[in-house]
């Protein structure tokens, strides 16, 4: 084993696909919170070959952790924009070698992943499908006051961006993306 | 070591509340290798198997499932070894220990049983040689058997062993113990770590010196507790052992084994002992027992205890000065070693063992206020270690190192509360010297009043998980020239240990007429404890409350 290989090759780069913004009302009281959800979704060659098969290719080349870095976010205004919030986090897939029979039945070198959410809670995936959802789709709310805010009508929308480094799974690379705006009024 | 194995059929795992994970394990009553769930119940996490014929074995695998789940985080597996002594295409722990193919840690720490022979007679041993059993060997390897494995051991790829202990039975009691130590060293292994009960050292203090000028790094003494009741062994002669270390500047770790119900209230008591012994303590080592042997249920449940159940032992006896937060797995440091290995593109010795496996933390004794710190007091380890992953990423990546290095600089310091780190230590000096330059001479301010706390829990057959023993790192050596994980070598004694000593041994009744001894000569008559006085035992027990001095019991 030796950390040396050629990334897949022919694999289209990872791209948000679906970032939306969802406000839990449209509008707040100066005085109370309202809650921003930001969804999207990581799509592209990586994800798509983040299987069993491209997993063992990672640990057979000591390539046993991968890293998504993202920064989330929402901005507030129009043309001049201001951040209302952001938030940067990890999450991270580590490969390993498991004698779980019903994952690995014949107990030969299975490799399956252990996926670390940001607030390092790890899971293990029920099955392939899963742990690309847990790495690749993304659903962060935030909590504002009106007074973040301020009174009257807002333009908001949120962006996200996401970076990656150079594994089997493609070259190192970032993407980035900005939501339709939605309007929020505070009285 | 070829072996007819039968795998059972898995157990429905959509059946299992609170599954956590499936892994294999074998039954302690026929060995028969079988799938095994590990699931949480009351905060706890627990090991269950099913034996066709000798039914359901449940465990206890881990004290807090809050604890197995932080741990778990920093599962990463390890480099293994490229040149396998057994050679094989498909995985069936722990039947081809050797190591094989399969094995995904190198050795981080090699043993090497220099004797069988012991100077005590613990009633709980099952190791020592002793007159009386049929069958009953000498087990000592001669220089050149050992020479050979010291060779096997170097031999490991990518990195070659480089910490050894040698251990027994009794070490001590082989007189050529110094030449022994003289050869390891020659032969390249920079840590010996001499594993003792110390007796024979507090009897004859001059052999620390001699032990120290032959290259031994440090004692891993047997210390199970602070008072004679919990510490029968060396309650007595522990004190005089660190003295002669103390005098001979050698380092001395403390190993106590943690059994529930028998000295886990001392936990802390331990820790104080050692904290008043800081100049020449330089570890402690907590291992929660391994339960051999035919046990009931219900003795195990009285016996039973887990890293996390010391840990939290460790918290309430100190009053909270090192605390559950305090302790990391080992596996923890692999994005140190990652960091090194993606900085110098060569591959590093890590401690890769699975996480359920070991844990530690580093306290510094503050003269001033008389208390413990650990190190997460003042350093932000968990911010540390992240940042060391994103660098390695970005160096993998194709980063420049001379930028990176200028990163690590720039930011190293925001890792550490100066204000509360101990007075005398530059813990981000320290970092940087020895993760960017390799220079180690600063090290040694690190350990100046600090300690390494540490606890490994050995398996047995209750518990015993082969996710685990493929990644174990602490494997012997044997005369064979195999390498063997201690969790095989030790739970299935029957495949590996015994067989293999009794292949390599002698009878008793041929050594004794080889050497002009008898066996039973070396045995410690107990002469430290019996011209003891009631006030000097006072003075010179362990303990660190008189309350707890116990009576002598009969040696
Ligand atoms: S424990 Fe290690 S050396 Fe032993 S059979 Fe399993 S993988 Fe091989
Ligand atoms: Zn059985």
């Amino acid at each position: 084993m030796e950390r040396k290989f050629e990334p897949l090759k022919g694999l289209e780069k990872l791209y948000i696909r679906g970032i939306s913004l969802t406000p839990s009302s449209p509008s707040v009281r100066f005085d109370e919170t309202l809650d921003l959800t930001v969804r999207f979704s990581l799509a592209g060659g990586a994800r798509d070959a983040f299987n069993q098969e491209t997993w063992h290719k990672a640990y057979e080349n000591w390539d046993k952790l991968y890293r998504m870095t993202y920064n989330v976010g929402i901005k507030k205004g129009g043309v001049i924009s201001k951040t209302l919030v952001t938030q940067k986090f990890v999450r991270k897939a580590s490969f390993y070698w498991t004698r779980n029979p019903d994952l690995n039945p014949d107990y030969s070198k299975k490799i399956w992943v252990m996926i670390i959410l940001e607030g390092r809670e790890p899971t293990i995936p029920k099955d392939e499908g899963n742990s690309r959802t847990m790495l690749f789709d993304v659903e962060k709310t935030f909590r504002v006051l009106g007074s973040d805010l301020g009174k009257g009508k807002h333009t908001l929308k949120a962006y996200a961006k996401a970076s990656w480094g150079r594994h089997i799974f493609g070259e190192k690379g970032s993407t980035k993306k900005i939501s339709v705006p939605i309007t929020v009024t505070c009285k | 070591m070829a072996q007819l194995i039968h795998i059972e059929k898995p157990i429905e795992t959509s059946k299992i509340k609170n599954f956590i994970r499936q892994t294999q394990s074998v039954c302690p009553d026929c060995l028969k290798i079988l799938p095994a769930n590990v699931f949480e119940r009351d905060g706890k996490v627990f090991m269950s198997k099913i034996c066709p014929t000798h039914g359901e074995c449940e465990e206890l695998y881990f004290g807090s499932y809050e604890m197995y789940k932080k741990f778990s985080t920093y599962w990463m597996d390890g480099k293994g070894t490229l040149a396998p002594n057994v050679p094989i295409e498909k995985c069936a722990c722990p039947t081809n220990c050797g190591l094989c193919s399969n094995h995904l840690s190198h050795t981080g720490l090699g043993n090497m049983i220099i004797t069988n022979r012991c100077d005590l007679t613990c009633w709980y041993c099952f190791f020592y040689v002793k007159k009386g059993l049929e069958g009953a060997y000498v087990y000592e390897p001669t220089m050149e058997q050992m020479t050979a494995m010291i060779r096997t051991l170097r031999a490991q790829r990518p990195v070659p062993g480089n910490s050894m202990q040698i251990t027994g039975g009794e070490p001590t009691l082989r007189d050529d113990l110094p030449e022994i130590v003289s050869m390891i060293k020659r032969e390249g292994v920079s840590h010996v770590q001499l594993n003792t009960n110390g007796i024979n050292i507090a009897l004859r203090p001059d052999l620390a010196m001699t032990l120290k000028k032959a290259g031994v790094s440090n004692l891993y003494l047997s210390f199970d507790g602070t008072t004679a009741k919990t510490n029968p062994k060396n309650h007595w002669e522990a004190p005089h052992t660190i003295e002669a270390c103390r005098k001979a500047h050698l380092g001395v770790v403390l190993v106590p084994t943690c059994i529930k119900s028998i000295n886990d209230h001392e936990l802390g008591d331990i820790l104080r002992f050692a904290q008043t012994n800081i100049d020449t303590v330089r570890a402690i080592s907590y291992q929660p027992v391994s339960l051999t042997g035919r046990m009931s249920k219900k003795e195990r449940e009285k016996y039973r205890i887990t890293i996390p159940d010391c840990i939290e032992r460790v918290e309430e006896q100190t009053n909270g000065e090192v605390t559950k937060d305090d302790w990391f797995p080992i596996p923890s440091c692999s994005p140190v070693t990652h960091f090194v290995e993606a900085f110098t593109k060569k591959p590093q010795y890590e401690l890769s063992i699975h996480f359920a496996c070991g844990a530690g933390t580093y306290v510094f004794f503050d003269p001033e206020t008389k208390k413990l710190i650990p190190i997460t007091k003042f350093v932000d380890i968990k911010g540390m270690l992240e940042f060391l992953e994103e660098k390695t990423e970005e160096l993998e990546s194709g980063a420049n190192r001379y930028l990176i290095a200028a990163k690590f600089l720039s930011k190293i310091n925001s890792f550490v509360n100066k204000e509360k780190q101990p007075k005398g230590l530059s813990l981000a000096k320290l970092l940087t010297a020895a993760l960017l330059k390799h220079d180690y001479s600063s090290v040694g301010q690190f350990h100046l009043n600090s300690m390494f706390l540490g606890m490994m829990h050995f398996q047995d057959k209750y518990n015993q998980d082969e996710e685990r023993l493929q990644r174990c790192d602490i494997h012997y050596v044997t005369p064979d020239l195999r390498i063997i994980p201690f969790c095989s070598f030790n739970v299935i004694p029957e495949w590996y240990r015994d067989r293999i000593q009794q292949k390599y041994g002698i009878p008793i009744e041929e050594w004794e007429k080889k050497t002009g001894e008898k066996l039973e000569q070396r045995l410690y008559r107990g002469t430290m404890r019996r011209n003891i006085q009631k006030h000097e035992m006072n003075q010179m027990a362990c303990a660190t409350q008189a309350a707890h001095i116990e009576p002598i019991t009969g040696t």
